[in-house]
């Protein structure tokens, strides 16, 4: 693996258009990184409180139900 | 970091199916692995959601990522305009899901990416589209090179 140094020497040397590329493709690899992490953590949990074989149908009535609460409460009628 | 050309605004639900990697919604996964080459916008109603169906560690860091990135994600802590609400409520949307349109319009945010049925048949015609994760990806697959 080359060194940091070397990686540094090699990007300078691109066009400043490909180096704004690399940064913005690194930016992103970066975040998804991060939201897999917080995927991973979700799931471990999940899995620990028995809710991740719920059916996507009955998440999706609890994420109304959440909805609905908020919306009542925010904006009520 | 370069600005992405489209802000879309996500729906909890795809949030909440692309972390779990929900089997019957895999391109919600899909979507959120594409963050960045477009941008999302994050209204106060999905986040009030996200923080009741997330626990407090994980929500603390979602908001330290979010944060850490806000080319490519935007919060918004402005309430949905009550006018704009009603608006959407009198076209047939289910209260919560006009506060998520009325908060898209006000923020000039044209598209919501939901994989709520009863959502999407409902907004038609509107200032705002509803779209499906799935033809969110076509999408980026168009402006992509």
């Amino acid at each position: 693996m080359q060194s940091i140094d070397d990686l540094a020497n090699v990007i300078t040397e691109l066009e400043p258009s490909e180096q704004q590329a690399l940064l913005d493709k690194v930016a992103q690899l970066n975040f998804q990184k991060g939201l897999h992490d917080l995927a991973d953590k979700y799931r471990a949990r999940l899995a620990r409180e028995s809710q991740l074989e719920e059916s996507s149908e009955q998440v999706m009535i609890e994420l109304h139900r959440i909805r609905e609460q908020i919306a009542e409460n925010d904006y009520p009628a | 970091m370069t600005t992405p050309p489209e802000r879309w605004l996500l729906d909890t639900n795809v949030w909440i199916f692309g972390l779990r990697r929900d089997d019957e919604f895999p391109t919600c996964a899909h979507l959120l692995d594409r963050i960045g080459t477009f941008s999302v916008l994050i209204p106060l109603q999905v986040l009030k959601e996200l923080n009741l169906a997330l626990a407090s560690d994980e929500m603390r860091d979602f908001y330290r990522l979010v944060n850490q990135y806000p080319e490519f994600i935007g919060l918004s802590w402005e309430p949905a305009p009550t006018e704009l609400v009603e608006f959407y409520e009198q076209r047939g949307c289910r209260k919560g899901d006009a506060v998520i349109a009325a908060h898209a319009e006000a923020s000039g945010t044209r598209t919501i990416v939901s994989a709520n049925r009863q959502f999407l048949q409902t907004i038609k015609d509107l200032p705002v589209e509803l779209v499906t994760a799935e033809e969110a990806q076509s999408r980026l697959a168009e402006f992509l090179p």
